[in-house]
């Protein structure tokens, strides 16, 4: 612990030369611009610049994608408050409180509040990741094969399940994307695997493709013609977003416990800002002594869920950087940047790439700071561009698909990937699957496979190796638990997803989407 | 003139019809969705099998492909039979068919391919855009017009001339 700040300020040190800056402020300020554009994705526009940072450095590449994703979050606040549109899930709670307020003239005083929940909220994340990363990394060291493997296989099996929809069709994604990440060539032995006969297989599926195929054209195939463009009554200036000190004393609790609730959510996997936003909700209205006013118009539900999303964000780094288990299929996304970058995630990361650790946790609170000085003074331009129409938003954004998949491996065999995984991918979402798990299994299977063998091979394939060791059989207990209590719930008809639809009636059909 | 009972009992008919259609309509999607899983899982399996299964000790590289098989088969199986509650306000998110937005947006996709293949970048981005601004309902030839050619300058200037793109600009074959 004691290196902790010594650690941080290299941080500060990588994050704040001119070169690692410029690309972190790149990032949040493409993520504020895709976070306000309603019915553009994070998911997509992490994965079309995925190919930009291959001839980046890994430092750069990583902090410019990890502020797309914490700066759609402050993006994102506003198109929920002003427009009663849930442009990201983890904003969707935001209008039930948000755009009554906008409809009696408090819009301002709800997005300064949200400001300010944003950056306590996120401030409380990082710190989490810096006393707790390290921590959880002095325990991953001591995992073998075994412990690893089954270490993957809850955190796959928790993603699954606790995410959203049926837990049975979530194993199933999961599963399909191991499978997708079994193909190509096998390391040990060379076989080729699934790519019947295609050359361009052989190096395995693209993850660029897959991410654009789920995220991008099958999102695009489902927002057609369904996005409509709220109109504004008037302009937002900076004193606008002034709250009263009657506002701040209503707003500060509820942005502490949000805060805590979020950054508990972020530790377990599948349950990433959006859940923890819904739970902020439901939360705070169960203890609040007016649970009338919520709905209409309160300030604590405004402030506590974007606090948890916030926390949550951030706090779902932890999982990803220090044990390469990613929670989310963003972070999934994330981790399969720094493994085309060559590093090989994983509790040595933070020792073997200290650049890459520490450089990102500095560069979130340069990027968080950016944030609100990019968001308050200029909160006038981001009301604009709420107001571009999602049609001519779309054609560009497949243009920008195209291209970047193009450019991942200069084929347009990419681009043709694409479209197919992208058709398949809104079929199975009209069918009530879910595609975040596939990107899951994506990255995680070939690691997967390869410490599932490893351990094999150093018991002599004897299966026992994987509950004899108490770490992984602590583990495969837990798996066990999960399992057991899915069923059980979903024989009591009270899953968490439910109880909280029903608390928020409105929002429940934002749930579902990602 | 109806009577309220007569009303009441003419809403519980069409209440109950809803719901027949409902149950119906999840039936479909249960053996549909079910069935696509399994037949995945099966092909998976039978496809992994020939890629060599080696020993317990040196599993081959067949091994993990095929357990992963076997288990989407499983979970396909429970999907054929579990009655799935998540479905009921699933089901709400997504509207009726939306055919001309589906096909623009999947006919801009493929001409940008096709295109960029025979004429090069520039022609292909027009392709795209000019296609696919079509899947919205409101869609003018002139504004299509405009955005495609902005997205064809934006091609040029960003991807052409700063990224260098590798696919040329123009080009014949």
């Amino acid at each position: 612990m004691g290196d902790t700040l010594p650690n941080l300020l290299h941080g500060f040190s990588v994050a704040l030369e001119p070169h690692n800056l410029m690309w972190s402020f790149v990032g949040v300020l493409i993520g504020n611009v895709i976070g306000v554009l309603p019915g553009m994705g994070i998911m997509a526009t992490i994965s079309i610049l995925l190919p930009l940072t291959f001839g980046m450095p890994p430092v750069a590449a990583i902090l410019m994608l990890a502020g797309i994703y914490y700066g759609a979050q402050y993006g994102g606040a506003i198109c929920s408050i002003l427009l009663n549109l849930p442009c990201h899930a983890s904003h969707a709670v935001t209008c039930l409180d948000g755009y009554p307020m906008t409809l009696q003239g408090r819009g301002g005083v709800a997005l300064g509040i949200t400001m300010m929940a944003a950056f306590f909220g996120a401030a409380f994340g990082i710190m989490q990741m810096i006393f707790f990363a390290p921590f959880l990394v002095s325990i991953a060291f001591k995992f073998g094969p075994a412990e690893v493997c089954t270490l993957m296989l809850l955190g796959l099996l928790a993603g699954a399940t606790l995410a959203r929809g049926s837990a049975l069709k979530g194993i199933a994604m999961t599963v399909v994307g191991l499978v997708l990440g079994t193909v190509g060539t096998d390391v040990d032995t060379g076989t080729a695997r699934f790519t019947f006969g295609a050359l361009s297989l052989y190096n395995g599926v693209d993850l660029v493709a897959v991410a654009l195929g789920f995220f991008g054209v099958a999102e695009f195939l489902k927002s057609v013609n369904t996005i409509k463009v709220g109109n504004l009554a008037g302009m937002m200036r900076i004193r606008d977003l002034r709250p009263s000190r009657a506002d701040l004393r209503q707003a500060a609790l509820p942005i502490l416990r949000g805060t805590v609730i979020g950054s508990l959510c972020s530790l377990i996997p599948g349950t990433g800002p959006t859940i923890a936003s819904f739970l902020a909700y439901a939360a705070e209205k169960r203890i609040s002594r007016t649970p009338g006013i919520f709905g209409q118009g309160a300030i604590a539900g405004v402030a506590s869920p974007e606090a948890s999303t916030h926390s949550a964000v951030q706090a779902d780094f932890i999982p990803t950087m220090s044990l390469g288990i990613p929670g989310d299929a963003v972070m999934a996304l994330i981790l399969g940047a720094l493994i085309i970058q060559g590093i090989q995630p994983g509790p040595q990361l933070m020792t073997e790439h200290p650049d890459v650790f520490w450089g990102l946790i500095a560069s979130f609170w340069v990027g968080n700071i950016l944030l609100v000085i990019l968001n308050v003074p200029m909160i006038g331009v981001w009301v604009k561009l709420l107001q571009i129409p999602f049609r001519y938003l779309f054609p560009f954004a497949l243009f920008f698909i195209c291209v970047g998949v193009y450019s991942t491996n200069n084929e347009m065999f990419g681009v043709v990937q694409t479209l197919v995984i992208g058709v398949v991918g809104y079929g199975l979402l009209r069918l009530g699957f879910h595609p975040a798990p596939i990107l899951l299994g994506f990255v995680l299977g070939p690691r997967l496979e390869e410490n599932f063998r490893r351990a094999l091979t150093l018991s002599r394939g004897d299966l026992g190796v994987f509950v004899e060791s108490p770490i992984s059989a602590f583990f495969v207990a837990l798996g066990v638990t999960l399992v057991v209590g899915q069923i059980f719930f979903a024989c009591r008809k009270t899953r968490v997803v439910r109880d909280l639809a029903g608390l928020v009636p409105d929002a429940k059909g934002a749930l579902e989407e990602s | 003139m109806v009577s309220p009972g007569q009303a009441g009992g003419y809403r519980a008919g069409i209440g109950v019809a809803v719901s027949d259609l409902k149950t119906a309509r999840s039936r479909t999607r249960r053996l549909l969705s079910g069935g696509l899983v399994t037949l995945a899982g099966l092909a998976v399996t039978m496809e992994a099998i020939t890629f060599g299964m080696g020993t317990m000790a040196r599993t081959g590289p067949g091994f993990f492909p095929t357990v992963l098989g076997a288990v989407l088969t499983i979970v396909g199986l429970l999907l054929l039979i579990v009655p799935d509650r998540a479905e009921e306000h699933d089901s709400a998110a997504f509207g009726r068919p939306d055919w001309r937005g589906w096909s623009c947006i999947i006919m801009g996709i493929a001409a940008f391919a096709i295109f960029g293949e025979l004429f090069g970048l520039g022609p292909a981005t027009f392709a795209c855009v000019f296609i696919s601004a079509f899947g919205d309902r409101e869609a003018t030839v002139k504004g299509s017009l405009i955005l495609a050619t902005a997205a064809v300058v934006v091609a040029a200037v960003v991807f052409s001339w700063l990224l260098k793109f590798q696919l040329p600009f123009v080009h014949w074959v």
